[in-house]
């Protein structure tokens, strides 16, 4: 009616359009380079050049070390509590640590531990051996959450007695090697005897006493925890005045503020963060194998501890052949290079290689690589012929099976249309479906379920995982839902049973014969199909923080964020100071040293016995440091692609 | 959402004046509304309740996996975390149990519920706040000035814009911004509320605040502002065709104080409907943003609570987000009766 | 219409009552569209639309649904604009261009399906409680008020906490994503039909025909239902929109189905994998696409809205 007015309005929309396209026009400039050109970096960072700054992705629930559930929980535990013992960052053997010797009587039963002396709490109370047999009373009581949290360390402990101010004496019910790699987090007494039972898993543990190198000075939720350094520490003081956990909600938020300097770690990136981190100055990648890996797990035949058959898998699965064509037809390099972007390799069996002596690799003519022909001939043998569609049919059956995975997981969501691409080239119908892992969770209990992607974290003491695939971990209870165990594959097998109990009680290169018998067991038997091992990309700012202890002791070992073990944090320092500040330290024996050009040459003064000893230790670490570094620059430079 | 927002105010005041002619008093009207909002939060409560008891959650079985906890046990934590006694029981706990303010244990923090949203309830009144001042004083005056000017160059290039960023997904938004300025210049950080170390206490505190502050902010205001301005502006146009702005004007009255003393504040009821309704959601809204910045306000809260996933607290925050909305469309109801004349002689 | 204008101009004279309705109808909707064409918005938003669901439905001829499947896809991972890839390649090495092409598809299945659903509910609800509010009954009354009440609550349940509930409990799937969205939509389709129904309700013709003896389902659905539906399109073309950018924001916190690529999609795999590598496109172009259609429905639910309501055409 009013449109007297001459101007058209499409004008306002084509405006509307012009400002998309100049932004999508900006893309390509946007694009351009990931590294920002031109921009200087930050000399020193935002936050002061002593404070370490670590960006995850997981975040802390909370200083309760009785109900913590993340890696970032344990991270933060391992900091401000001590255990008895640590896994060595050299060679994962006991290390000292709150018990500075052990001993074990003749029939294997009885261990004797010596506590360190003059270790103070972080309120100023002593540690002695109250505190510690105190904690392991507590974490022996069956069926308590501190027993279940516990379990894997003190299942044997029958007793636990302070027998002297600074001795504690531990009896077994039978022969348990491990009992010199007790991770358990010593809690002081008097902290602690006010929190009942009942109170325990609520207790907030708000600002936590311990005896470890930090202390927590902050907790936001969802946002940080902040640590200082404990200038008491009885293993040295560490070389950075303060230690941040940031959480972040996305990597790619991570990847730009270790760019920026507001962060010195980055833990969680993905591949292609990861890649776009490349020639960025002073920033170092790490490509770290770790003792993650994936697995396409299988449902053997889901049933409770009492035998009792449960949910609707598939039988054909119980078949062993079916499983063994389908590992058949996985091609795991190129879900290597696909998927994890080339960071990670080719898996085998549930031990990962990062663990040398427990890692059984397959002989090649048993190892199963990438044969679609193989795999095709094993099921044809088996009874299954290429039927209509090109789905395999056997006694009027066609072989169609569910694959189910976490939807949260890139990875996951990655991996499953390559897994469904490669089962129907080999005529397997494959229905994927992803869902929330606390829905899997529950099918995975029931039964209800035929195959899915998940994966592990391996410790440096293998025997969780090993109990994961017993009988005695398979559900229990009674319908509409089943209390899960930790078998997600309701595998059940004797011998492999009564290994798993010889290994418990045996040391050495006995027990590491028995940890490899039982994985070729579980590899001829494929309740898993284990897909990659990861890698863990780690990025850090190597131009500002020095002095890394990784573990294992290698160029590429895990920097932070170690399997069980906390060597960097105490071994750290800013760069531009001297090695001697942290060296000293208990476990920083190899750690990265300076960079050469701060290397502080000593004072003139007269030349004695122990200076002239000093030195050569000096020039012998920094001759050792220098080659780690200058093989450590070239690994940043070059490809790391598999 | 405009549309209905509109319309839904356009009713309000109908029903208002509908009301008001027909003889009710205010007091009586008042309370009326303010029963009515009761009930509604005490049909959110039931729903809330079955909807989290409907889903699968059973803390016990979590921390008993792996190890046989005997029956007595697993009661025993249950118990903790208020579940396993008959519905009805669970019910009448519930709501005793909400009116004091106690919503539960965490299943992830392992404290109380209104503690975990307590900690993050500042930074999302801090967010959500600061944006809607801003997006509610430029969105009200550019629509002001548009609607006047019906047809000029600003009004078309205010539309225009207007409209883009209501097309536009705001975590994108957030996305480009955070590229561009955090990544490409590292003119504002890439996430969270504060530095460390840098930060700090006082003013320098503040001003590490304030710089956390801007991207998510700059977001939050942007996505409103569009919509706040194109409803002012429809209304305002909707107002200059009234007869009375007609009687002014042939009155002799100058255009600006026509604007101003009639056309604006009459056309502004709408808007302050929309605002105020628009408040409530805002606070659930921000979620998005919030994960894009890693703000720890609500909306990450229930994010992380979602995928653990947390029940209490997620069943916290929805009531929470729930009441937000209830009291935002009481107070605008309130505000309506206040300002509208018509309802205020009667 | 009198009968004797078909005489004048040599048509044969019609006869049937229906025949009568149709050729209203059709002189109808002749003026609407001339009136809408005056409306350069709505022109170019309709055409922008037209132009969109054009690529949905012709998306097999424009790119081969092979460049959708990872396992298939060779080219570089986060790639610049290429030869082959004008809009440069995502971090599984598949064509930008492809992935928006088809996932126009899946974004506006789910825009349309969810409408579909929520303006089915909004509607009935609506006209239900517009009509029997009329009524000059207790009963009437009381159904209009429960409606209502129902209406309201549902507005003020938060809709993304809600969403993300529902999306969670259910699983992340298509069919689950359009039921979310579409229950969670109708309370505003709702409370604007029932305005518009009680306002048809005082049209003179509805009285002759409750005169008439006419039930209360004649009369919802022949007489309110066909007066309401001008302005129930109107609705639904903006409330596309809405359900558009709904899907796009389940999508981006991980409650889409991560085997389809729709736009949402494409916006979550940038989001975690794109950010500050070789290819900002992958980011650039899901939103701009976005932008583009919203905006279209925007416009064509506007210039709608204009053409059937003469008051706000001024606008």
């Amino acid at each position: 009616m009013l449109r007297s007015n001459s101007r058209p309005h499409w004008r306002l929309a084509a405006a509307g359009l012009a400002i998309c396209a100049g932004v999508a026009a900006a893309g390509p400039a946007l694009a351009a380079s990931a590294a920002p050109v031109g921009r200087a970096m930050p000399a020193a960072t935002a936050h002061g050049p002593t404070t370490f700054v670590v960006g995850d992705t997981a975040a802390v629930d909370g200083m309760n070390p009785y109900v913590g559930q993340t890696s970032l929980d344990f991270e933060v535990y391992g900091l401000i509590y001590d255990d008895l013992t640590d896994y060595g960052q050299l060679d994962y053997s006991a290390q000292p640590r709150l018990a500075t010797s052990w001993s074990v009587s003749k029939n294997q039963l009885i261990w004797t531990y010596q506590i360190r002396h003059g270790v103070k709490w972080t309120d100023g109370v002593p540690l002695t051996a109250a505190d510690v047999a105190y904690t392991f009373q507590r974490d022996i009581q069956p069926g308590s959450v501190e027993f279940s949290d516990n379990s894997a360390y003190v299942q044997n402990i029958t007793s636990v007695k302070q027998t002297g101010p600074y001795t504690v004496v531990m009896t077994v019910s039978k022969p348990t090697p491990n009992m010199d790699k007790l991770i358990v987090p010593i809690l002081p007494k008097h902290i602690w005897e006010h929190v009942s039972e009942k109170q325990v898993s609520t207790f907030a543990n708000s600002n936590p006493v311990g005896s470890g190198a930090f202390i927590v000075t902050k907790f936001n939720i969802n946002q940080s925890v902040e640590l200082k350094a404990n200038p008491n520490y009885w293993g040295g003081k560490p070389g950075i005045s303060k230690l941040v956990f940031q959480n972040f909600t996305n990597p790619s938020a991570e990847a730009i503020a270790l760019k920026n300097g507001s962060i010195d770690f980055a833990e969680g990136l993905t591949p292609a963060l990861f890649n776009s981190l490349k020639g960025v100055p002073g920033v170092a990648l790490n490509n770290a194998p770790s003792g993650n890996w994936d697995e396409l797990a299988f449902n053997t035949g889901a049933q409770t501890v009492t035998n009792k058959p449960i949910g609707n898998g598939n039988p054909a699965l119980r078949d062993l052949n079916v499983r063994l064509a389908i590992s058949y037809a996985l091609n795991r390099p190129q879900l290597v290079s696909k998927v994890l972007g080339g960071y990670g390799s080719p898996a085998s069996t549930i031990i990962p290689p990062i663990y040398p002596q427990f890692h059984y690799t397959p002989p090649a003519s048993a190892t199963y690589n990438y044969d679609p022909q193989k795999a095709g001939q094993i099921l044809t043998a088996d009874g299954w012929k290429m039927g209509p569609g090109g789905v395999r049919v056997k006694n009027g059956k066609q072989l169609s099976l569910r694959l189910y995975w976490g939807s949260d997981s890139p990875t996951y969501n990655a991996d499953a249309p390559f897994i469904q691409a490669w089962l129907s080239a080999i005529g397997i119908k494959v229905a994927v479906t992803a869902m929330s892992t606390s829905t899997l969770t529950q099918d995975i209990g029931n039964g209800q379920y035929d195959m899915f992607i998940w994966g592990w974290g391996v410790e440096p003491n293998p025997d969780f995982q090993l109990s994961v695939f017993t009988c005695a971990q398979r559900s229990a209870g009674s319908p509409p839902n089943y209390t899960p165990g930790w078998s997600d594959s309701f595998f059940c097998n004797k011998q492999y049973d009564t290994l798993y109990l010889a290994q418990k009680s045996l040391g050495g290169v006995a027990r590491e014969n028995v940890v490899k018998q039982m994985q070729q067991i579980l590899y001829a038997n494929e309740p898993y199909a284990l897909l990659t091992y990861d890698n863990d990309p780690q990025a850090y700012r190597s131009d500002l923080f020095t002095g890394f202890a990784p573990q294992p002791d290698a160029r590429n070992g895990l920097m932070l964020f170690q399997e069980v073990s906390w060597w960097s944090y105490r071994c750290l320092r800013p760069v531009g100071t001297s090695p001697s500040l942290t060296d000293h330290n208990i476990g920083c024996q190899h750690e990265i040293g300076a960079p050469v050009q701060t290397v502080a040459a000593s004072a003139g003064s007269s030349i004695s016995g122990p200076m002239i000893g000093g030195i050569a230790a000096a020039v012998v670490i920094l001759g050792l440091a220098w080659l780690l570094l200058a093989r450590r620059r070239s690994t940043t430079t070059a490809d790391e692609r598999e | 959402m405009l549309e209905g927002a509109l319309a839904a105010a356009q009713e309000l005041r109908g029903e208002e004046a509908g009301a008001a002619r027909g003889g009710a008093g205010l007091a009586r009207s008042l309370t009326i509304k303010i029963v009515s909002a009761i009930v509604t939060l005490f049909f959110v409560l039931v729903f809330n309740f079955f909807l989290f008891r409907v889903l699968p959650a059973d803390p016990a079985r979590n921390l008993a996996r792996g190890t046989a906890l005997t029956a007595s046990q697993m009661a025993a934590v249950n118990r903790t975390y208020g579940l396993g006694l008959p519905l009805p029981q669970q019910f009448w706990n519930y709501l005793v149990q909400t009116l004091h303010w106690n919503l539960g244990i965490s299943f992830e923090y392992h404290i109380g519920v209104s503690r975990v949203i307590g900690s993050a309830l500042w930074p999302t009144i801090l967010l959500v706040g600061s944006s809607t001042v801003f997006s509610t004083i430029i969105g009200v005056w550019t629509g002001i000035r548009g609607g006047w000017h019906r047809g000029s160059r600003f009004d078309k290039t205010s539309t225009a814009i207007n409209n883009t960023l209501y097309a536009m997904p705001d975590f994108w938004l957030g996305m480009v911004l955070l590229i561009v300025f955090a990544s490409k210049w590292f003119i504002f950080p890439e996430g969270g509320m504060h530095s460390f170390g840098g930060g700090g206490t006082g003013l320098a505190g503040l001003n590490d605040l304030l710089w956390h502050l801007t991207l998510p902010c700059i977001v939050l205001t942007l996505v409103y502002l569009a919509e706040y301005s194109l409803v002012m502006r429809s209304s305002l146009i909707d107002e200059i065709g009234s007869d009375y702005l007609l009687t002014a004007r042939a009155k002799g009255l100058r255009d600006a104080m026509v604007r101003r003393r009639h056309a604006v504040p009459n056309a502004l009821l709408p808007s302050i409907t929309l605002i105020m309704l628009n408040l409530g959601f805002v606070i659930s809204g921000a979620i998005t943003t919030e994960t894009v910045f890693s703000w720890p306000g609500l909306g990450l809260l229930s994010y992380n609570a979602l995928n653990f996933p947390d029940y209490p607290v997620l069943e916290g925050a929805f009531l929470l987000f729930s009441a937000a909305v209830i009291a935002a469309n009481l107070i605008a109801d309130l505000l309506l009766t206040v300002l509208d004349p018509r309802v205020r002689q009667a | 219409m009198s009968v004797q204008t078909e005489t004048a101009t040599g048509i044969p004279p019609i006869s049937s009552g229906r025949q009568i309705a149709w050729e209203r109808r059709r002189r109808a909707m002749a003026k609407f569209w001339q009136e809408y064409r005056k409306d350069r918005d709505g022109m170019t938003g309709l055409v922008v639309l037209v132009l969109m669901i054009a690529v949905a439905l012709a998306a097999p001829l424009l790119a081969s649904s092979r460049g959708l499947n990872p396992t298939l896809a060779t080219y570089p991972v986060n790639a610049a604009p290429g030869w082959h890839y004008p809009l440069g390649t995502d971090s599984d090495g598949r064509s930008v261009l492809t992935e928006l092409i088809w996932g126009s598809r899946i974004s506006l299945l789910i825009g349309f399906a969810a409408t579909l659903l929520s303006m089915v509910i909004g509607a009935v609800i609506g006209i239900v409680a517009g009509h029997f509010g009329t009524l000059n009954s207790w009963f009437g009354r009381q159904t209009d008020n429960v409606l209502m009440r129902f209406t309201d609550w549902f507005l003020v349940v938060p809709f993304l906490p809600l969403a993300i509930v529902l999306a969670r409990t259910l699983g992340p799937s298509l069919h689950v994503i359009i039921i979310v969205i579409g229950i969670t939509s109708w309370p505003g389709t709702a409370r604007i039909i029932r305005a518009q129904a009680l306002a048809v309700e005082t049209r003179p013709y509805l009285e002759r025909a409750r005169a008439l003896g006419a039930g209360h389902w004649h009369q919802m659905s022949k007489h309110v239902l066909p007066n309401v539906m001008p302005l129930l399109l109107a609705n639904t073309i903006l409330t596309v929109a809405g359900t558009i950018l709904s899907e796009t924001t389940l999508s981006f916190l991980g409650l889409g189905d991560p085997t389809r690529a729709s736009w949402g999609e494409m916006l979550n795999g940038a989001f975690n994998n794109g950010v500050g590598t070789g290819n900002s496109l992958w980011l650039i172009a899901p939103g701009v696409a976005i932008i583009v259609v919203v905006m279209a429905f925007t416009l064509v639910g506007h210039a709608l809205e204009a053409v059937l309501n003469p008051k706000l055409r001024e606008r």
